[in-house]
């Protein structure tokens, strides 16, 4: 090192030379003592010689900087900064004024010194240093003012910089860096709309995003659009904030980057600023992680208030997936019940069962978690029953009730499990579950509830007096309850249905006052009208029937007022009204009503007024029209009526026609009709057709007299009947269908062809005689086609018939009594081929889908066959037993049910059981020929097996001893038995 | 035949034609002899390298001297020092003040000949800073043909990442220019492999510029050669961008399969987002918008503002929310991404989107 008194004793050249080979060869802190040497010479100089200083203080300067960056010593920077003050006091114009302005610059910003640093660069980014830098050195001014000042948090005097930074960049970075920092002003300042301007410059993975200030500062700006409700652009602001941990991880890979970096400058260059300047951003960067590393991360109150935002936005699913990945990433999280609610909350919104259910049982899992455990179970259990999981709701219910009888959510869980236990039919279960629940939780809010389903399921199983029990209470209790106006209907409905009419009445007119607009009004003029017609009230009946359709859309009520007010009129022999009824249901339902029942009812309307002909018009004209729908069902009716109606209008015609004639022309006859009672009598026996009114009259002796004095009556009734006979159809049905038939054939009209075919098949007549069908018949038929073809093929092409039953139970779900003759035929067809479980299937199928059809006994009497078949004999015995407990199966199905009882203890060898059955079958019900002459059989064949043989003598004798049972196919069996205990 | 001859004769015109359009340096400077000094063992001999082959370096006592002496590369010592003139440090300067061209002109006669050397261990001989620093130049603004002729004729899989960068450096600039094609030509001379893997995120950016400028078919070739490098930060994304492409056309089951490769991602990996956008779109195409809404809320919410998918999820979801009879939401998302995203074509879709519902309403 050259000491400063060896730079002294050299001479002015020496000096000179030696110092400017140091410069030259960038050795500036060994230039330093020869520098000064010539900083003492020459400083009281003037002229070239002072002038020549400029370049020794930035030299100088320089070299401090040098040192600073090799030893780290801040006080290098602040001598850097003294020579190069004194440079820009000395010659504040130099050429060396824009370097040393922009080397102080980078000693204070070495020094902190932020805003002294923004001062220096300032005043060169003005005139007159202005007009010297050059593109580069502006671009770093401005660059590094804005850092400096953004560093400040100089908001005020940096944003004019910052503008003008990023009006004036044309790099990607340049510009991010400068909209960071002018958000972060603007921020400050609370320009939100400024900001927001912004936003599209930090896209993109920007260097300038990951600043810790600036994302600390879009939070708190999103916080402030928030708390103003102005969420959607709080949410812009959230969305551009980077969680601590990406900051780091980016941290991380920018320090690796600046590293390789710095080594590959190190072996392509020897330049030192790059060096300098990478070496800052190194520390800088590692400085900034482990910042960053020591503080506690914002991230999850980050994501809460993006998932926060998602709600306010309507971004429901986004929402959704934010609060549920907070779950999954802060399970211990201090407001993870929270998120949990909200993440069921919005899986709710959407629909998302399964994850409904997932949560909601996690929830309720927790025993920590109270906060929203009410709601989160009540919405549990509908989403248990939207799955039809109902086991799982019924359990989860009745614990939450147990556990929170008084809890105002009891009335909602209660309302779930009524409509549930009603939807399963579960009635008994039900009413006694709520009956416990009003014996042992006197305070509950639930009690409403109770009464009204212990009152509905009561109605489901008939128990009518309890139900009116239980709807008084809601109606006495809780006047003004949710159940109210429902109970006050479903009383209505117990008194009617107990045919207690006036009371009925009363609620029914009391419903319609209290709640004329309930979704119910329109059923409630229905029972109404019920209870007029039913009371021969015809001008309130019409009226309440009437009503119906201005207060339901329910097409089942509308369409059965109309068909009750059609039979009110028939009853009342208003039978031009009882035509124009359905006249006009059909015009006003033309798309949705029951038009083929209504055609059925008008030929039938036309039929009374006398007008035969007409009904059949109006027949034939529905055929033809709806025929070919399959769906049309009443079609198959009408068909069936068509040639029973003909034949028995032709002979009431001809038989009606054929007296009066002969009354009127025939003297003695009409003598002996009008005098002898006995022969009128006779003649009307054999003549049952003749028009009953007309019948009517002819018994009344005064009436029969009266025609000796005047015809009137007579010459009227057969002009009107000439007049019939003239105008009704010559053509038999036989051939009016087979006319149709063909019309159909030709126009492809498959349904009705084979329903017309059906019907000409039922009358005795085949068309296309020996024609076989096939499967694709089979999707053209009518549910009653089907099963015709079914009956037709079922001795020959077995699986033709099975796919023609199945077909009516799958494609025809509306089709009732054809669809329980299918089920009913094809497990008879499986019985026959003993197939017995898949006959109990059927059969079963049949009882369960119509309960209370007349035909539902043979679906009973099947399964306890099938049972039976299958040596189940207890359970035959329970299903024949409960034919025998049903009062409206009394009479023949009771005999065999009766005696089957009896086969299953004699197949078992119980002959004392089972005799006992046979003989309450031929003493109870011996008018059922059948069953009785098989259980006098089977009842001797069971006391000769006991050894009785004298019962089994008597019993035999007193069969054979009965003139009714000659013709029985047992006769010859019981009396070749007989003859064998002679 | 004479028609086939004169063909050929046309297109070797043509050929000859369009190579003088511009100066071929590389063939006007790079056989010419490298004054050097010979320091192997101790040696201090002033020689001409003229080339190397078969494993030994060449030289001649003088330039034109056609005496040769040839010393094997894997002799011990072996030491070549070459000098370069003393403009040099000029020109290092002017590269670093980034006047790139007028260093360029003056490297030209001495750097081109060095550049078949650059295989010659740096501990063998010197020359390496020079040509670092002059392809350097060439790389970032030289003429570009020049450039990608220079690089052309670096023997890339041979060099250090350095060169790598360089070349990928003439590829970003062809991108910019406008010449997809020749960038893709560039980059497929560039390996890729695990020793260039910093480079990969600029690949992966230039692929995603071939798929939204429509070149999906070459971005799809990008993204493949991308995920064959394996344990990479863009493995994952990249075989995801495959599957995206092949749904883009038609796809849709070499798309699943794809999928499926890339495995089961976590919301907190980068490439979920872009899962969720291929499976959303696929759920979408197949006809189940709940499906697809659900794929796409949970990209949306995994997903930076920053990823280069952002645009099109967004449009996503705003026009699932439309679908599913939401059309507020939708047009706060569509405004969401013009504002973020207005120069996208996923921009200007939001704006038309936007200027529908508007209309309707």
């Amino acid at each position: 090192m050259v000491r400063a008194q060896d730079a002294a004793g050299m001479t002015l050249t020496e000096l000179q030379t030696e110092a400017s080979a140091l410069v030259d060869s960038k050795a500036f802190i060994e230039a330093r003592p020869y520098l000064m040497e010539l900083v003492t010479r020459f400083e009281a100089e003037t002229g070239p010689l002072k002038d020549s200083l400029e370049s020794v203080y930035f030299y100088l300067g320089v070299g401090y900087l040098i040192e600073y960056s090799e030893e780290g010593q801040t006080s290098y920077l602040n001598d850097a900064i003294k020579w190069m003050q004194r440079l820009n006091n000395e010659f504040p114009n130099g050429q060396f004024a824009v370097l040393s302005n922009l080397a102080m610059a980078d000693a204070y910003r070495g020094l902190q010194k932020f805003n002294d640093a923004a001062k220096v660069y300032t005043k060169l980014l003005s005139p007159p240093l202005e007009f010297e830098l050059k593109a580069p050195q502006r671009q770093e001014a401005l660059r590094k003012i804005t850092e400096a000042y953004y560093i400040a948090r100089n908001w005020a005097v940096g944003t004019p910089w910052f503008l003008k930074y990023l009006d004036e960049s044309t790099d990607p970075d340049d510009r991010a860096n400068a909209a960071a920092a002018l958000m972060e002003a603007y921020i400050n300042q609370d320009r939100f709309d400024d900001t927001l301007k912004l936003l599209p410059f930090l896209v993109g993975e920007s260097p300038a995003r990951y600043k810790l200030q600036l994302n600390v500062a879009l939070i708190e700006a999103g916080d402030k659009l928030s708390k103003a409700e102005r969420y959607n652009e709080a949410m812009l602001m959230y969305r551009m904030v980077l969680t601590v941990e990406e900051i780091i991880t980016w941290q991380e890979k920018h320090l690796t980057d600046l590293r390789g970096q710095l080594d590959l400058l190190r072996i392509t260059t020897t330049e030192s600023d790059r060096m300098v300047e990478l070496e800052t951003d190194i520390f800088n960067t590692e400085a900034q992680l482990k910042a960053l590393r020591a503080l506690t991360p914002y991230t999850p109150e980050l994501k809460v208030r993006i998932a926060r935002t998602f709600l306010l936005t309507g971004r429901d699913w986004e929402s959704f997936y934010a609060y549920k990945q907070m779950i999954e990433e802060y399970p211990n999280h201090k407001n993870v019940e929270d998120f949990m609610y909200a993440t069921f909350t919005a899986a709710t919104t959407l629909g998302l069962t399964d994850e409904v259910i997932t949560i909601g049982e996690d929830y309720i899992g927790n025993p920590g978690f109270k906060n929203y455990l009410n709601d989160i179970i009540v919405k549990l259990c509908q989403f248990y029953i939207e799955k039809e999981r109902y086991e799982e709701f019924f359990g989860l219910a009745k614990k939450f009730i147990q556990q929170n009888p008084d809890d105002r959510y009891t009335s909602q869980i209660v309302y779930l499990m009524g409509s549930s236990y009603v939807k399963l039919e579960r009635y008994e279960e039900m009413i006694s579950l709520f009956r416990d629940y009003l014996k042992d939780y006197p305070n509950s809010p639930m009690r409403e509830g109770c009464h009204y389903w212990v009152g509905l399921g009561d109605i489901f199983i008939g128990d009518y007096a309890d139900a009116v029990t239980q709807f008084n209470a809601i109606l006495k209790e809780y006047a003004g309850g949710p159940y109210a106006e429902d109970a006050l209907y479903r009383r209505g409905i117990c008194f009617f249905g107990v045919q207690q009419f006036d009371d009925a009445e009363k609620d029914f007119l009391a419903f319609v006052k209290k709640y004329p607009d309930s979704r119910l009004r329109g059923e409630a003029e229905f029972f109404l009208g019920d209870i007029y017609a039913a009371q021969a009230k015809v001008p309130q009946a019409i009226r309440h029937y009437t009503n119906v359709e201005k207060y339901t859309d329910s097409p089942t009520f509308i369409r059965n007022s109309y068909f009750q007010k059609g039979a009110v009129y028939e009853a009342n022999s208003r039978y031009n009204e009882m035509a124009s009824n359905f006249q006009t249901y059909m015009d006003k339902y033309r798309e949705t009503g029951d038009l083929t029942g209504a055609i059925y009812q008008l030929g039938r309307a036309r039929e009374l007024q006398g007008r035969p002909q007409d009904m059949l018009q109006e027949y034939i004209t529905g055929v033809k029209r709806f025929g070919n729908d399959p769906m049309s069902y009443g079609i198959d009716l009408i068909l069936n009526v068509y040639g029973e109606k003909y034949d028995e209008n032709r002979k009431k015609i001809d038989q009606t026609l054929a007296f009066l004639e002969k009354f009127k022309g025939d003297e003695a006859f009409r003598e002996q009709i009008i005098n002898d009672r006995q022969f009128l009598f006779q003649y009307l026996g054999d003549n049952p057709a003749i028009d009953q009114d007309i019948q009517e009259q002819f018994y009344g002796k005064t009436f029969r007299e009266g025609l000796l004095e005047d015809m009137g009556p007579v010459d009227t009734w057969l002009a009107s009947y000439r007049e019939s006979d003239a105008a009704f159809p010559k053509e038999l049905p036989a051939e009016t269908f087979r006319k149709a038939y063909r019309e159909a054939e030709q126009n492809g009209e498959n349904t009705l062809a084979m329903r017309l075919a059906m019907a000409m098949s039922n009358l005795g007549t085949e068309v296309d005689e020996g024609k076989l069908y096939t499967e694709e018949d089979l999707m053209f038929a009518s549910p009653d086609t089907l099963i015709w073809i079914g009956k037709r093929t079922e001795d020959f092409d077995d699986f033709l018939a099975r796919k023609a039953y199945e077909m009516v139970i799958e494609q025809h779900p509306d089709s009732d009594l054809s669809r329980l003759a299918a089920m009913l035929a094809l497990a008879d067809l499986n019985q026959e081929a003993g197939q017995y479980d898949e006959a109990l299937f059927h059969y079963r199928q049949a009882e369960e889908a119509f309960p209370a059809s007349a035909d539902t006994v043979r679906a009973v009497i099947g399964q306890a066959d099938s049972l039976r078949f299958k040596g189940d004999m207890l359970g035959a015995r329970d299903k024949y037993k409960q034919v025998v407990g049903r009062r409206e199966w009394r009479g023949k199905p009771q005999a065999e049910a009766l005696f089957k009882s009896g086969l299953t203890h004699f197949e078992k060898e119980e002959w004392e059981l089972a005799q006992g059955y046979f003989e309450r079958v031929y003493i109870g019900h011996a008018g059922f020929r059948d069953w009785a002459s098989a259980a006098y059989y089977h009842s001797g064949q069971a006391l000769e097996r006991m050894g009785k043989l004298d019962d089994a003598r008597r019993t035999y004798d007193e069969f054979l001893n009965n003139e009714s049972f000659k013709d029985s196919e047992y006769y010859q069996k019981i009396k070749d038995a007989r003859s064998a205990l002679e | 035949m004479k028609r086939y001859l004169t063909s050929l004769v046309l297109f070797t015109l043509a050929v000859a034609l369009h190579a003088q359009d511009r100066p071929n340096y590389f063939r006007q400077y790079a056989n010419e002899p490298v004054p050097i000094t010979n320091r192997t063992g101790g040696a201090n001999n002033k020689l001409y390298l003229v080339g190397e082959d078969r494993g030994e370096l060449v030289f001649r006592y003088q330039p034109n001297d056609r005496q040769e002496i040839a010393i094997p590369l894997d002799t011990e010592d072996l030491l070549i020092v070459f000098t370069p003139p003393k403009e040099y440090l000029d020109h290092v300067d002017m590269i670093e003040a980034g006047s790139y061209e007028k260093a360029i002109r003056g490297m030209r006669p001495y750097a081109y000949p060095l550049i078949k050397y650059l295989q010659v261990p740096p501990t063998n001989i010197n020359i390496h800073p020079i040509v670092d620093r002059f392809v350097f130049a060439q790389a970032r603004g030289g003429d570009l043909d020049e450039a990608v002729e220079l690089v052309r004729r670096l023997p890339l899989t041979k060099l250090g990442p350095t060169y790598v960068d360089y070349a990928f450096v003439v590829t970003e600039r062809l991108v910019e220019a406008g010449r997809n094609a020749d960038a893709l030509a560039m980059l497929n001379r560039i390996p890729l492999n695990s020793e260039t893997t910093t480079l990969l995120p600029k690949v992966m950016a230039f692929a995603n510029t071939l798929r939204e400028e429509g070149n999906v078919t070459e971005a799809l070739f990008l993204y493949q050669r991308i995920q064959d490098i394996p344990d990479t930060d863009v493995q994952e994304e990249a075989i995801i961008w495959t599957a995206y492409c092949n749904m883009e056309t038609g796809r849709s089951e070499t798309a699943e399969l794809f999928l499926d490769k890339a495995g089961d991602l976590k919301p907190t990996q980068r490439a979920y987002s872009l899962m969720k956008l291929v499976q959303g779109r696929l759920a979408e195409e197949a006809g189940s918008t709940i499906d697809a809404m659900s794929d796409i809320a949970q990209g949306v919410v995994a997903a930076d503002i920053g990823y280069p998918w952002m645009p099109e999820l967004l449009y996503r979801s705003g026009s699932l929310y439309e679908k599913l009879s939401q059309p507020e939401v939708a047009s706060e998302i569509y405004g969401e991404v013009d504002l973020f995203f207005a120069s996208t074509p996923w921009g200007e879709k939001s704006r038309e989107r936007l200027a529908q519902l508007n209309a309707t309403n």
